[in-house]
């Protein structure tokens, strides 16, 4: 469940936003109302088709052909090792941005998942 | 009176597909269903008596139903007139052994190419009795393996079969069998099988088609087919030579002609069959016969397929599928899979003695699709007996007579004989420079003589036989003779010499309609890609490319990289590759750097369909290599279509004002994208604009952005949403046939035309036919790029500032400012990686970057 989101029939939070559907997180409500149609549902792992299985997310390295080169070594191609200028390639920490959650989302046989910004509540982002 | 069907005890659904023991292919399945019997094809014609690798038919289903012949069925079914299907039913029919209430059969005229009125091909009804034998046994599945006494069989069956499978109808007949041929062509016809599925509605019967103008255009294609073999073989199969010496011959060192023979004869008959599902929700079955789903190799009825397929689709989910056409790669694909709502039981049916029955392609499909998909496959060449309860489940649905399940190694040749090759000697002179046919015979005193067929190919180089090179001389004027002489239908000459290669194109046929390219480097494998669109399309496509001064990369697997690498000048702005990813391999990339990978958690990760992996044909223009290529790659799939892949080289491209426009309504981001493409035309949303609303003309602009849903299991749309979820936004019948200069999709998977994504692993994926790919069918319209992904695409909220949204505006900026596709999408590329993670601040996001980066990909000439 997410941090601070009180489980339990649709009530409007004190802060006079959030419904909160009964079993539903509330980034999964936000995403509900944002996309109707749309149901949250448990994410299913990659190749999100009937029997997938969810174990299987980090695929053994020896299945690829190759390996993209990291962010740091992909700028160094064109600003160079030399030069004050050169842009220092931001370094991420956190897993997902402030405040955002992933939800899964289906519909009919389609299955995405979209970012949610539990602060701001709106999709931040969306698979397709 | 009335017989009573033999029932099983039990109150589960039982299909037992039977032990075809060493004979290669072989279907033979009984299904017991609420207390209903029914018979399904009748394996190989010597399956009547028991031998060393298996017991006989009777025996078998002695086992099964727990008593002894004569055995009764409900129904009877015969799916095609393939000798390994129709097998020993005539033999158990004539004996007695086997009769049944009804029967559902193949019609004895449409499966083998004769007319209403019973008339065959001209060619072939003047044909000698060997021709004859020699033309029903190319018809068959390749048994060009057999020797000895097996093949004797297999030739003398496949001779009969017609007269057999005729006699076994009327044996039924005169028993009083309620017969049903399924020809569909008259609605008398068609009331015969809706009475039928009526009379076993409750078992779930439900009977797919093919249809009737399916079945016929078989049977023409057998029709033809026969006549053009006895036209083409008449004078060697009078020659003094055995049929099997004759057969094995012509398997063994058959000319393209033979080969078109066969694989369309032998694909006539495995589009003809009944395709049946049994049971209902939870425990349904698919018997698809042969039907070649995946690649139906006729021409013309690849819709009818495709129509068969979903409405196959539409009755699902299964929990059982018994592979169509033993496994092969024609039969089955990942989509179709998925079609089926990944069943959890999958049977193969076919003899042990089949190194290529399971195709290794499939084996390897499946052994992927294990790691994400819970299913077992039982195989009969493997397990013997195989029953299925589809109640049970991937972890208890079959009871096998041995060994494991999921066993995905192919078969091995276990011939009894083998035959010692003899040393080829070749005469070498004038008369014979040119003439591809060589023969030689030595043998040891006191064993028999083995000839020897060799194929030399007709250009100047050595062949190496056995040891010994063989020169070849290239001589101006080739000397056609013997066999090859008639190596084609309707006769001809026999090697193709240069100006008849160009008789395929129309006489302005010149790369990209005559328009002036920059220097381009062409890569291909010439062989490859003759086998997907045939030889001499293929010989004609790389000579209008070299005739418009572009150097060609000939080279195959993965060299092709490397040598590609080493190709690229200075002055080259752009590569592309020639053929699907099966003739110009594609690289499988992973988008997380290995610090990456180990940062972000797996939880985030198996968020991304792809796992971040995704397709990428990158390396070709690596010239470094480092990661980021130095030129534009684009890639002209074959689509093993001929015509297509000649069209896509020699448009000249619609490249004037005009724009088409559609969105999913939930990424207003794409609106601003839009507005860059100058043009009064609105970008339309979806919904409230679905199919019915466009007007294919209004979509044939120069300039198309699709901004939608997209789905690997079926890429012949692509989907909006309303209120009540998602919706059709655009299909493939939509779609104009010609008029759309370039277009680019932020659909996911939108440029995959292959079956399978890269993280399901194949490294030589199937690819997808026309009909099933908006990307392709863009291409048929005109198009020069078709600019895509080749995984799942992120969009960005109404900002539209990271994630997709910058590199689609980058791309129409620069096709504004006049860029060519391919180059476009390389320059937005690279303004992309450059800016990565823009503004993001997380290792998802920047997960998500990288790939966006990685997946676009050029399809068409690009250029």
């Amino acid at each position: 469940m997410a941090k601070g989101v009180k489980r339990g029939k649709a009530s409007k939070s004190d802060g006079g936003a959030a419904y909160v559907a009964e079993g539903k997180t509330h980034a999964e409500s936000v995403a509900e109302r944002a996309m109707p149609g749309w149901t949250a549902v448990k994410p299913s792992g990659p190749l999100r088709s009937f029997g997938a299985s969810a174990d299987s997310a980090n695929s053994p390295r020896g299945e690829v052909d190759a390996v993209m080169p990291s962010t740091e070594a992909l700028h160094r191609k064109f600003y160079g090792t030399e030069g004050a200028d050169a842009p220092a390639p931001p370094v991420p920490t956190k897993m997902l941005g402030d405040k955002v959650e992933v939800v899964e989302m289906k519909s009919g046989d389609l299955q995405k998942s979209v970012g949610v910004n539990a602060e701001t509540e709106k999709v931040e982002w969306s698979q397709g | 009176m009335a017989r009573q069907p033999q029932t099983s005890r039990t109150s589960r659904p039982l299909y037992h597909l039977l032990n075809m023991g060493r004979t290669k292919f072989g279907d033979c399945i009984l299904v017991q269903i609420a207390g209903q019997t029914i018979l399904i094809d009748g394996g190989h014609p010597g399956d009547y008596k028991d031998n060393a690798e298996r017991p006989s038919i009777p025996s078998q289903l002695e086992t099964i139903l727990g008593s002894s012949a004569p055995f009764h069925f409900d129904l009877l079914v015969v799916t095609h007139c393939h000798q390994d299907h129709i097998g020993c039913l005539p033999r158990l029919v004539a004996d007695g052994t086997i009769t049944c209430d009804r029967a559902l059969v193949a019609d004895e005229k449409l499966g083998f190419g004769l007319d209403v009125n019973g008339g065959e091909d001209a060619r072939f009804a003047g044909a000698s009795v060997q021709t004859r034998a020699l033309v029903a046994a190319l018809t068959e599945e390749d048994h060009s393996s057999l020797r000895g006494a097996e093949l004797d069989a297999f030739l003398a069956d496949a001779a009969s079969l017609q007269d057999n499978y005729d006699a076994m109808l009327k044996t039924l007949e005169d028993a009083g069998t309620h017969l049903v041929r399924y020809r569909q062509g008259t609605p008398a016809e068609q009331n015969e099988v809706e009475r039928l599925v009526s009379e076993f509605s409750d078992i779930g019967l439900v009977i797919f088609g093919p249809t009737s103008q399916q079945l016929a255009m078989c049977a023409e294609v057998l029709q033809r087919r026969s006549g053009d073999a006895a036209d083409m073989l008449g004078n060697v199969a009078d020659a003094a030579a055995s049929l099997p010496e004759l057969y094995r011959h012509l398997m063994e060192n058959s000319s393209d002609a033979i080969d078109a023979i066969r694989s369309s004869a032998g694909a006539a008959k495995n589009c003809q069959s009944i395709v049946l599902a049994f049971g209902g929700e939870g425990e349904r079955a698919l018997l698809p016969g042969d039907m070649q789903f995946a690649r139906p190799e006729i021409s013309g009825i690849e819709g009818g397929v495709a129509s068969l397929a979903r409405a196959v689709a539409a009755h699902g989910p299964y929990a059982f599928v018994k592979m169509p056409h033993h496994s092969s790669d024609n039969g089955t694909n990942a989509d179709l899979l998925a079609s089926y709502g990944w069943p959890q039981l999958l049977g193969h049916s076919g003899g042990f003695n089949d190194p290529t029955h399971p195709n290794p392609n499939t084996l390897n499909l499946l052994k992927s699709l294990a790691r994400t998909h819970t299913f077992a496959y039982g195989r009969t060449d493997r397990n013997g007996m195989l029953t299925v309860d589809p109640r049970g489940g991937a972890t208890s649905g079959f009871d096998v007579e041995h060994g494991r399940l999921n066993d995905f190694t192919p078969n091995t040749r276990t011939d009894e004989t083998v035959v010692a090759q003899p040393v080829a000697t070749v005469e070498q002179g004038a008369s014979s420079v040119g003439n591809p046919i060589v023969q030689s015979a030595a043998a040891p005193a006191g064993s028999f003589v083995e000839i020897t067929f060799v194929r030399i190919p007709y250009e100047q180089g050595r062949v190496s036989i056995d040891g010994r090179v063989v020169e070849i001389d290239r001589r101006p004027e080739p000397v056609a003779g013997g066999l090859q002489a008639r190596d084609r239908p309707g006769g001809g000459p026999g090697p193709v010499a240069p100006d008849r290669k160009t008789k395929l194109l129309a006489p302005s046929g010149r790369l990209a309609g005559g328009r002036t390219l920059p220097k381009l480097l062409f890569v291909t494998d010439p062989d490859r890609l003759a086998e997907n669109i045939g030889p001499e399309v293929a010989a004609q496509a790389l000579s209008l490319v070299e005739a418009a001064g572009h150097k060609l990369v000939r080279d195959s697997g993965a060299n092709l990289i490397t040598s590609t690498r080493k190709a690229i000048e200075p002055d080259h702005k752009g590569v592309v590759l020639l053929g699907g990813y099966d003739v110009v391999p594609s690289q499988r990339v992973d988008v997380l750097d290995s610090g990456l990978r180990a940062q972000l958690s797996a939880d985030l990760i198996a968020r991304d369909p792809d796992s971040f992996i995704v397709w990428s044909d990158d390396a070709y223009g690596d010239k470094e290599p480092d990661g980021v290529p130095e030129l534009p790659v684009s890639r002209v799939p074959d689509a093993r279509f001929a015509p297509l892949f000649l069209s896509m080289l020699t448009n000249y491209g619609n490249s004037g004002a005009g724009r088409f426009g559609l969105r999913n309504n939930a990424r207003p981001f794409a609106t601003g994208v839009f507005n860059i493409i100058p043009g009064q035309e609105p970008l339309l949303e979806s919904s409230p604009v679905g199919p019915g609303q466009l007007v294919s003309s209004a979509i044939a602009k120069p300039n198309v952005y699709l901004m939608l849903h997209g789905d690997y299991r079926n890429s012949a749309a692509f989907w909006g949403e309303d209120d009540s979820g998602i919706i059709v936004a655009i299909d493939a019948k939509t779609l104009p046939g010609a008029g759309i200069g370039v277009a680019f999709a932020g659909c996911c998977w939108g440029a995959l035309t292959v079956s399978e994504p890269a993280f399901l692993g194949q490294a030589t994926p199937t690819p997808r036919m026309l009909e099933r790919s908006m990307a392709l069918l863009v291409l048929k319209a005109g198009a020069r790029a078709f600019v895509g992904a080749t995984g799942v695409h992120y969009s960005p909220g109404e900002a539209g500032n990271f994630f997709g949204g910058p590199l689609h505006g980058a791309f129409w900026t620069e096709i504004v400012g006049g860029r060519a596709p391919a180059e476009a999408l390389f320059n937005a590329r690279n303004a992309y990686l450059r800016a990565i993670p823009h503004g993001r601040t997380s290792l998802f996001d920047l997960a998500v970057e990288r790939k966006i980066y990685k997946e676009f990909t050029c399809l068409g000439l690009g250029w």
